[in-house]
């Protein structure tokens, strides 16, 4: 008895593909071909019914699994610094540039000049190295994962805040004073400034809450990467 | 899979210009299902979480560079799948042979034991929890996400016909280890 498998394709084919006829993704034309197939053959009508259990089942336990909430902020904290380094990596090494090309055209001026220049470029050179060292370091060297301890132990607990512009330098202080924070960095060109939690007990997601609830002087609040 | 109503295309495409509102709404659009495949492949929250807000980092800083050849979808699910995988081959979870994940199964719990007094579905999601990752992301794709066959290879960046060869195995694979825990007979 010779098998023939020219007919067994059209079967094969349909059970290959009756995962996703049973979650509905297939064309047209492959939906008819498996519905011609089922409608032959009891066995795949069988194992069409245990492909639409075992979907059911993952629907169902993945629908259990919930993301946690709040992390778009964190994703946001983590975006304004990146653009905020890179931003003062810029503007460090488009003076750099223009420090050099200025050393360069005083190279060849008289000899007392070309001294001056070498000394002044050098002094660039050295700030330069030092600034990105330590917006480097003020960023963990780059972006850590959040259960990464060592970042943690650097940095403590740290924000990113954005005042509205009709605060006062003193309800601003004020406000500080209260949540038990100090300013450790900017403002930048965008009136980013980094915050400091004091306490090392101290909650930020309450902090964040209580910042956000300062509408009136808080413009934009994120945890930065910890 | 949750719905994706907006319109993804001129979301990114807001994106790439800065706009954090935007990013905003597609995190909020992406971050559930994202989170939730990434549980299923890697199988730890924590890790889940972290890898769901890298992604969105680099959705973020590869919005520009989006050339709307495939979906938004489908792109932003191909960056989580790679940044899984590459977690999990670091942590020697997943071999770089593709012989040799056809036939991997994975150590989690014995599902015999998780289903001594469950039902039939428990045993199945015990089962699921065996299967390889790769295995696992096709399933959770085809099932959750309701991704055709198509989308699925761009996501795994692997043939259609790979795709259906590892759900073929997967679902070999299941029904091998029915059989182990005495379910017999059952076609999946």
């Amino acid at each position: 008895m010779t098998h023939n498998h020219e007919a067994d394709a059209p079967r094969s084919e349909a059970e290959a593909l009756l995962p996703w006829y049973a979650a509905g993704t297939l064309s047209e034309a492959e939906r008819a071909l498996v519905e011609r197939a089922l409608a032959e053959d009891p066995a795949l009508r069988d194992e069409l019914a245990v492909l639409r259990d075992l979907g059911e089942t993952v629907r169902e336990s993945s629908d259990r699994i919930a993301a946690p909430a709040g992390d778009v902020d964190r994703v946001l904290g983590r975006i304004e610094l990146a653009e905020r380094t890179a931003k003062i990596e810029r503007e460090m090494r488009g003076s750099l540039m223009e420090r050099i090309v200025e050393g360069l055209r005083l190279a060849f001026a008289p000899p007392m000049a070309r001294a001056l220049a070498t000394a002044a470029a050098l002094a660039i050179v050295v700030q330069t190295v030092v600034i990105v060292g330590l917006v480097s370091d003020q960023n963990g060297g780059g972006y850590q994962m959040a259960t990464a301890p060592a970042v943690e132990q650097v940095l403590g607990k740290r924000l990113i805040v954005s005042f509205s512009e009709a605060a006062s330098v003193a309800a601003v202080n004020d406000l500080l004073q209260d949540l038990g924070a100090r300013v450790v960095d900017g403002p930048n060109a965008d009136g980013i400034y980094v915050i400091e939690l004091t306490n090392p007990g101290a909650d930020l997601d309450a902090a964040i809450a209580d910042l956000r609830g300062r509408g009136d002087l808080v413009r934009f609040v994120a945890g930065a990467p910890q | 899979m949750p719905s994706l109503t907006t319109d993804d295309h001129a979301l990114l495409k807001r994106v790439a210009k800065g706009d954090r509102a935007a990013f905003r709404t597609l995190f909020e659009a992406f971050q559930q299902p994202l989170f939730r495949y990434l549980v299923r492949l890697v199988r730890d929250e924590a890790m889940a979480r972290d890898l769901t807000n890298e992604v969105m980092f680099e959705v973020w800083q590869g919005a520009k560079r989006f050339e709307g050849r495939s979906q938004v979808r489908t792109w932003v699910f191909g960056i989580a799948h790679h940044k899984a995988v590459d977690l999990l081959r670091k942590r020697s979870e997943l071999p770089w042979d593709e012989d040799a994940a056809m036939q991997i199964v994975d150590d989690a719990p014995d599902p015999l034991e998780q289903t001594a007094q469950g039902d039939t579905r428990r045993m199945m999601l015990g089962l699921l929890e065996r299967l390889s990752p790769e295995h696992r992301a096709v399933i959770q794709l085809t099932y959750y996400d309701g991704l055709s066959i198509r989308e699925i290879a761009e996501i795994v960046d692997c043939p259609e016909a790979t795709v259906k060869t590892r759900m073929f195995y997967a679902r070999k694979q299941l029904k091998g280890l029915l059989g182990e825990t005495g379910v017999t007979g059952v076609e999946i």
